[in-house]
């Protein structure tokens, strides 16, 4: 299956987030025992999460936050 | 065995000198964006551990590697090959073979220039190697597109979006570490990417 994805896939533009209606059919055709026609994986948004390292660190969690606030703010100055 | 996270971590191989750093620290931030976590030999200090045996349960417990070789040359005081990378690429190659578990674990071969690895390990040479050409930039988009390509999850932004957020994030970072009391020269990795996760988090 990861094969097929992978050959289906390559020519698209990878550059881009959005994808052409003919590359979104692509997709969708390359996923197991999917179609364009039925397939729901482009009907529904996906949400990116930020994961946080699962190692330890020695920051407060607050401070890190009032220190990139802080840091963001001056910048829009 | 895969852990739980097995499908969101990104195990990074690669050197991790000084003058290596800006493409390291940009492609840790390019897998975090992406929504992914970044990995690597850096993160655990603890010195009781065997580092051949924290490096293959940290290959163990990732997807998706990348392996980078751009530094596969001689060291300039011993005149010797750096050869660290080139064996955690052999280890990985050896878990997706070997391990039923990892079969589908996906690779991203970098390297600075076309056909230079068939020179030093020509057994790679049915692999689709990638050239970064030692820019950030460039880096970033492959990284970025290869994630996108070999996760299929539509929500990773593009690889133009990335690079803009990482160069606003590396405007706000002496800000940071002078809040937080941290040398910017000498961050660990853990810190870094606390500050890469929290800057992302707070830029959605």
């Amino acid at each position: 299956v990861s094969h097929c994805r992978r050959m289906s896939t390559q020519n698209v533009d990878r550059s881009r987030s959005v994808l052409s209606a003919e590359e979104m059919t692509l997709m969708a055709k390359s996923k197991p025992n999917g179609n364009a026609k039925h397939s729901s994986v482009k009907t529904k948004k996906e949400r990116r999460v930020i994961l946080f390292p699962t190692e330890p660190t020695t920051i407060p969690r607050e401070e890190l936050e009032r220190a990139v606030a802080r840091a963001i703010a001056a910048r829009k100055k | 065995l895969p852990n739980a996270e097995y499908d969101q971590n990104v195990f990074i191989n690669c050197p991790f000198d000084q003058e290596y750093a800006p493409l390291f620290e940009a492609t840790v931030f390019a897998v975090n964006d992406a929504g992914f976590r970044p990995k690597c030999a850096r993160e655990r200090l603890d010195s009781s551990e065997v580092r051949l045996h924290k490096i293959v349960a940290l290959i163990a417990s990732s997807r998706y590697s990348i392996h980078d070789l751009s530094r596969t040359g001689l060291d300039s005081i011993t005149t010797l090959p750096r050869f660290n990378m080139p064996l955690e690429l052999g280890i990985d190659l050896g878990c997706k073979a070997y391990h039923p578990q990892c079969a589908d674990k996906s690779l991203l071969i970098f390297d600075s220039e076309q056909h230079r690895f068939q020179k030093f390990v020509s057994d790679i040479g049915g692999q689709d190697i990638h050239q970064h050409g030692n820019d950030v930039k460039t880096a970033v988009i492959r990284v970025r597109n290869w994630l996108r390509t070999e996760s299929g999850r539509s929500s990773i932004p593009g690889g133009a979006t990335i690079y803009s957020r990482y160069q606003m994030y590396r405007q706000d970072l002496p800000g940071i570490c002078a809040d937080l009391r941290l040398d910017i020269s000498d961050l660990a990795f853990a810190d870094f990417c606390f500050t890469v996760a929290e800057w992302l988090k707070t830029h959605g």
